[in-house]
Order: structure tokens, then sequence, then C-alpha cells
């Protein structure tokens, strides 16, 4: 083999090289895209786009119906990931728990939790509408009425609704928490337990200075995942609440697909979908100092 | 093979899966081959689900499986030999062509559609939903010489449909909103009469609640037009002859304010529910009515046969006659307001361009959908309106054995189609959240009024 040859396979360009392309090709070309249309007036019903500069901008940020989406986004996304990684961690805990000692069912119960993960969001929200129907025919009041409770008002209640939408997400959700903090528990060795128990540490004290620490990156990458899809959830809340009653439930990313592909606002869309992506930069680069597992990952 | 077991290896497994999936591939590649080859004989029929025709030139054509006029495949297989013989006798008119016919998922269509038409690839002709053919103004191909007497439309339809003296989409069939009332309940709470002003709908509607264990009215809070006729009929107008939105001049304003504090007085009294905010689908409530639960509800036309009757003898197994006791009346009104109703429907449209003959063979199919023969024909299998008052008042055209159908031609009188401008998308949906807002409390009637009017406005001072 040539040096020169040698040279170039010792470099890491080549072997970067597909992955780069194809990150520019599907990923950052759109991306260019949509940060260009997001200064036009684009739209689906009118021929003759101009270039509007900052103006989309200018008007989401003087329009108070946008802030107050941002705000039911930031309760949802940040519900979302609270409960996402908390019941996560305690699945994973509890799996991890009965897998060490070698209880039966485990598995049974790692492919159910595992099932709503595989099911699409809007099927999800679909089958979720469908139990929290408000009269009897919905499955949850129809148990709540034999309970002589309700009709509780889910869907039609504007607190209730986004209550509604962040359970239902939840359940889906957590099944991806799990399996990752479940994979994170499987690398922490054991020799690092054996010690602490040496040292006369208790349960909680093992769980709190050892699996936590352990569990640092793994718990950083998850919850990035975790707020990229809780901000950008939209199928689900699409079948299930449809951003109503009102708009108590519309969150940016269903702005987003009802300003481009109902009002075919495609430039207006492409803004929001520019500000979508800085809050995800932003809340990683936050998370990043936060869990300051720079050197980890 | 099985190189010492009785299993297979897996490579050979995914080679032998691999080959299959590709051998599939190749066999539906070679299917649609074969359907753009002209081979058709003597024994191909004339009308298939996917192929209207068997001409050597093919021309492409979307709709819905509601449509198609295959009995076996139809949603709405009544309707399906009248179709048929429509497209069978376009057909014989033109044996150079056939239409290949693609049946797009509901969700996306329009998207879809507009899409490909802003690109240029606009199939040679689709149908539309009637609150679609504003968006596709510009890429729709006039239909004047394929379908004959345009003044015969009813006037919503030739406002809809038409710009600058072309007719654009053949709208084929029609429907209307009305009050689905309970005859029982009202013979007992008002004197049999149902409510005919927002007033009488208030009172009879506390007596109905206070007495008897269901809900006194609901309306489908999701679709603006179910609930529009409450705006329309205090007065109101939604755009001026430019299509410019005119929600903020002073009647129309207080049209809209009086709509809205109607919404809010239907849930504070108690007559509707709060519940009404989750109401989405047209057939949630015939559903709670056949239920027992509800005895009035604004619906369409068709939903007395759809809905209420079918289902009621389907359900029995001696059927019976329950069914009737759903009448139909107008929609409220105020006391010094007018009778509207909201109409809506189907229509057909061309894209195809230019004067080839090609063009003329897809806008003669379109135009077959709204000759009188077809119209009727169709309209009275499907238990629909028909657009020409002709038709309507032919019962040589037009006889349909469905209940309360000269009810239905009277409310159409008061029919009011949704402005065909692009800003009505807009109007819709910020009627629906002002609905929705005022129902559940998280605005009052004036506040949604004037944040409607100014996202209205700032929607179309931005386009």
């Amino acid at each position: 083999m040539g040096e020169a040859k040698r040279k170039l396979l010792d470099h890491p360009l080549p072997w970067l090289a597909p992955t780069l392309l194809l990150l520019a090709v599907f990923q950052l070309y759109p991306m260019l895209e949509a940060i260009l249309m997001s200064f036009t007036n684009e739209t689906l019903v009118r021929t003759g786009t101009q270039f509007v500069g900052p103006e989309q901008y200018i008007r989401l940020a003087t329009d108070p119906e946008f802030w107050d989406m941002l705000r039911v986004t930031a309760i949802f996304a940040f519900s979302s990931v609270v409960l996402h990684v908390l019941l996560g961690l305690i699945l994973a805990l509890a799996i991890d728990y009965g897998v060490r000692r070698g209880l039966p069912g485990h598995l049974t119960t790692r492919v159910s939790v595992l099932l709503a993960w595989i099911v699409p969001g809007i099927i999800i929200g679909l089958v979720w509408k469908v139990m929290l129907v408000e009269n009897q025919f919905g499955a949850v009041n129809h148990f709540l009425g034999l309970l002589n409770i309700g009709p509780v008002p889910f869907r039609s209640d504007p607190t209730l609704a986004l209550v509604s939408t962040i359970i239902a997400g939840t359940w889906r959700g957590t099944a991806f928490t799990m399996i990752m903090i479940y994979g994170g528990l499987q690398r922490v060795p054991q020799r690092l337990y054996e010690a602490a128990r040496v040292d006369g540490a208790g349960r909680w004290a093992r769980f709190r200075h050892v699996t936590l620490p352990q569990l640092k990156p793994v718990l950083f990458v998850t919850t990035v995942l975790v707020t990229i899809y809780s901000l950008n959830t939209f199928d689900l809340i699409f079948a299930l609440t449809g951003g109503g009653p009102g708009r108590a439930t519309q969150v940016l990313a269903l702005f987003m697909y009802q300003e481009a592909f109902q009002d075919y606002a495609l430039g207006r869309g492409a803004a929001i979908a520019v500000v979508m992506l800085v809050a995800n930069l932003l809340l990683t680069g936050v998370y990043l100092y936060a869990f300051d597992v720079g050197d980890e990952i | 093979m099985l190189d010492g077991g009785i299993y297979p290896k897996r490579r050979e497994v995914l080679l032998a899966g691999g080959a299959a999936i590709a051998g599939g591939l190749a066999g539906c590649a070679g299917e649609n081959d074969g359907g753009q080859s002209s081979q058709f004989d003597e024994s191909d029929p004339t009308v298939t689900h996917e192929r209207f025709g068997k001409g050597e030139t093919s021309l492409t054509y979307q709709t819905s499986t509601f449509y198609t006029p295959i009995e076996a495949e139809s949603d709405q297989p009544a309707a399906a030999p009248a179709l048929k013989t429509q497209h069978e006798e376009w057909a014989e008119n033109h044996p150079d062509y056939r239409i290949e016919v693609n049946y797009p998922a509901f969700g996306q269509w329009k998207d879809n559609l507009l899409t490909s038409a802003a690109e240029g690839n606009a199939p040679d002709g689709s149908t539309l939903d009637s609150k679609w053919v504003a968006d596709f103004y510009e890429y729709l191909q006039p239909l004047n010489d394929h379908v004959e007497d345009i003044d015969d439309f009813f006037p919503f339809v030739r406002e809809t449909a038409m710009r600058d003296g072309d007719l654009l989409a053949a709208w084929k069939y029609t429907g209307c909103r009305c009050l689905y009332y309970r005859q029982d309940i009202l013979d007992r709470y008002n004197d049999g009469d149902p409510p005919a002003t927002w007033e009488e709908l208030l009172a009879v509607g506390q007596d109905i609640v206070e007495n008897e264990d269901m809900d006194a009215y609901m309306f489908q809070s999701s679709s603006a037009l179910a609930s529009l006729p409450y705006f329309w009929s205090s007065g109101g107008e939604l755009v001026d002859s430019e299509g410019a939105p005119v929600l903020d001049r002073s009647g129309n304003r207080q049209a809209l304010v009086s709509a809205l504090q109607f919404v809010r007085d239907l849930v504070d009294t108690g007559v509707t529910p709060q519940r009404v905010a989750s109401v989405e689908e047209v057939e949630a409530l015939p559903r709670e009515g056949r239920a027992g639960n509800l005895a009035m509800f604004i619906g369409n036309n068709d939903q007395i046969e759809r809905n209420l009757k079918n289902p009621v003898q389907q359900d029995d197994d001696v059927p019976d006659d329950r069914w009737e006791r759903w009448r139909v009346a107008k929609i409220p009104r105020p006391a010094d307001g007018e009778h509207t109703t909201g109409v809506g429907g189907w229509a057909e449209g061309a894209f195809r361009e230019g004067n080839s003959d090609g063009a003329a063979a897809m806008k003669d199919f379109i135009g077959k959908f709204v000759a009188p023969e077809a119209m009727g024909r169709y309209c009275e299998a499907a238990a629909l309106l028909p657009t020409r008052e002709s038709v309507f008042n032919d019962s040589d055209l037009y006889d349909p054995d469905t209940p309360y159908q000269d009810r239905f031609r009277e409310f159409l009188r008061d029919g009011v189609a949704r402005p065909a401008r692009p800003i009505y998308s807009t109007i819709a949906s910020e009627y629906t959240v002002a609905i929705e807002n005022v129902v559940t409390g998280q605005s009052s009637p004036e506040s949604a009024a004037e944040t409607m009017i100014a996202n209205v406005n700032e929607e179309y001072e931005a386009t």
C-alpha cells in the first residue's frame, strides 16, 4: 500500500465522508432551505414569492397568541421531560431489580411497555381520544361513572385537556426512557456496588452515590432526546385534542403544521420551525452545562 | 440447502426473504406496466375501480372511494350504479381515452393535490371538497363549454364555483345543516313545535334539562359551518365582494358578538353542556341521540338516512320506526333575524390546461357529473341534494324516497355557502377557536370576537 494511500486511510475524513454527505443532503440542506424560506412570504395558494426579511419573526414576536402557545409548549415539554425520565428511571430500576434476582415476568413487562412506543403517535392520540370521550361511550368515563364520578371533561376543560395530552404522551414515551436507562444500568460495574456495601452504604446511598453518577451520561442523552421529542410532539396532540379547546393545547409544532399545511403559509411555518430549532439547540446547551458531561459522551 | 440440519441457515432465510420481496416488487411493477398498455379486448369491462374507458390515451383522475362506480369497492354502494352508468356513457363517447383513477388517502389529499398543482403536476382531473375550490382557482380550468345551462345552478354554487364568468368547478351535490329534534320530547315541552328562535331554544332547552335525563341541545363545535348560521342569521357577513374580511364593520362585529353570546347563554343555562367543545365527529351527535342522551342537535341533511334511520333499523332484530321520532327543522335564529343554513358538498375540477382533445375529454368527463340526468340519478341514489334547481324540481330526474326531502329543499333556499375566498380557511378556524374559547369560559364573547377579528385581518394583510 502506498504511503499516500496509507495517509489517506489514516485520516478520519474518508471514513466520515459518507455520513457527512448524507447529513449535508438530508439534514443540513433542508434546514438551510427552511431558514431561507422563513425570510419569505411563500404560500401554496399564490404564485410569486417575495423576500420579506425578518417580517415573519416580527409577526410571531408581536402576536400575543404565539406567547400563549410558547407557554403551553413549555408546560407540555417540561412536564413530559420530568415524567418521562422519572417514570423511565423507576421502571428501569424495577426491571433491573427483577432481572438480577431472576424474577419472572421482566421480559413481558419490557415488551408490554415497549408496545406503546412502537405504536405511532397519531394512533395513540386516537386511542386516548376514544377512551376519554366525555360520556358513557368513553371507557374512562364509563368506569368513573360506575363509581358515581363524572363525567370528567378530559378534553373540553382547558386544563384537563393539557393534562390529558401530557399523560398520553408520557404513557407512550416512557418506554423509550426506560430502555435507555435500563441500558445504562447494565453498564454500571458491580464492583462499585460491592465497594459501597463494604463502606456501609444503604440502598438510597448506593443509588445516590453510585447509580445516579454512573447514569449521568445516559440521563443527559435521554433528557436531550425526550426534550426534542416533547417540543416536536405534534401527531399525538393533533389526534387527541387538535390543539383545543380553543388553543388550550396548541403547542408550537401543531401551530407550525396548521400554518404550513392548513393555511399553506410556508414562510410563516418555516419561521416557527426555525424558532423551534433554536429552542432545541438552546435547551441542549443548557443541559450540557447542567449535566457537566462534556468529557463523558 | 439444509446443510447438515432441518433448519435453514439464517443467511439462507434472509436471502429467500430478500428474493421474495424483490419478486413481489417486480410483480407490482409488472402489474403497473400492464395497466399502461392498450391490450383491452371485448371481455374487459368498460369501467373498473381503477379505470374508466378502454382507450389508447390515458388521463389521470383522483377521487374518493365514496365515488367509485364499483359497488364492492364503494363506501357508498347505493350510488355506485349511477356513477357506473355515467362513466360508461363518457367512455362510449370518448373511445380513444381511458381514465386511470387514483384514490388518495383523505387526510393528505388536499395538501398533496395543492402541492402537485403548484408544481404543475396535478392530475388531469380531481374531485374537490366545495370548500377547497377557492384554494385551487389558480389551477382549475374553465368548464363553460362542457357544462350546460350554468344559470340553472343555485346562486351559492355560482358564487363559489365561478370566477370572471368562468365555471371552474362542477359542484355535483350539496347538503345543508338543520335542527334535528325528538318529536316526542318536544310534544311534552313545547306543544310539539321545534324552537324557531334562540329565546325559544333556551326556554325549551332548560325545561328539557330540568325534567329529562338528557342534554337538550348540541352542535359540532369543531365545524364552522355548523355554527356559522348563528352569525349569518344575526345579519353578519364574512367578506366583501373583493374577498376582504369585513368582520370589523359595526354590524358584522355586533353579529359576531351576538352569535358568541348565544353560545355562551346555551352553556350558562345548561341547555348545552361544556363538553360540546370536544365534539369533533359529525356522527357523534346522532349517536348520542340514538342512545337517548340528546333531544336536539345541529346535523347534516343526510344524517337522517345515514346516522338515524339505517343504524336504528340495523340494530334491531325486528326493524321498527323509532327513527321517525327524529324530525328536522330550520336552525333557530335570533328573534329579529332571518333563517340561514350552511351548505356544503363536493365538486369536480379539471386541471389539464390547453385546448387539446385530451383536455376536452377530461372536461367532458367532469361536466357529466353536473348534467341534469346524471346529477339527478346520483343524488337520488345517494340521498344527497342536487345543486341544479331544475333537477330538484323535476320528479322525473330526482325523486328520492329518503325522508324530509321537501323540508331540505325549503331549507336550501336560505343556504349560504362558505365564501369562496382563500381567507375563509382562516375565518373558519378562528371562528371555531372563538366558539370553543367562549364555551369553555376562556374568553368572553366580546374578547373572543375581538381576537378573531384581529387574527383574521392580520392574516389577510400578511397574504
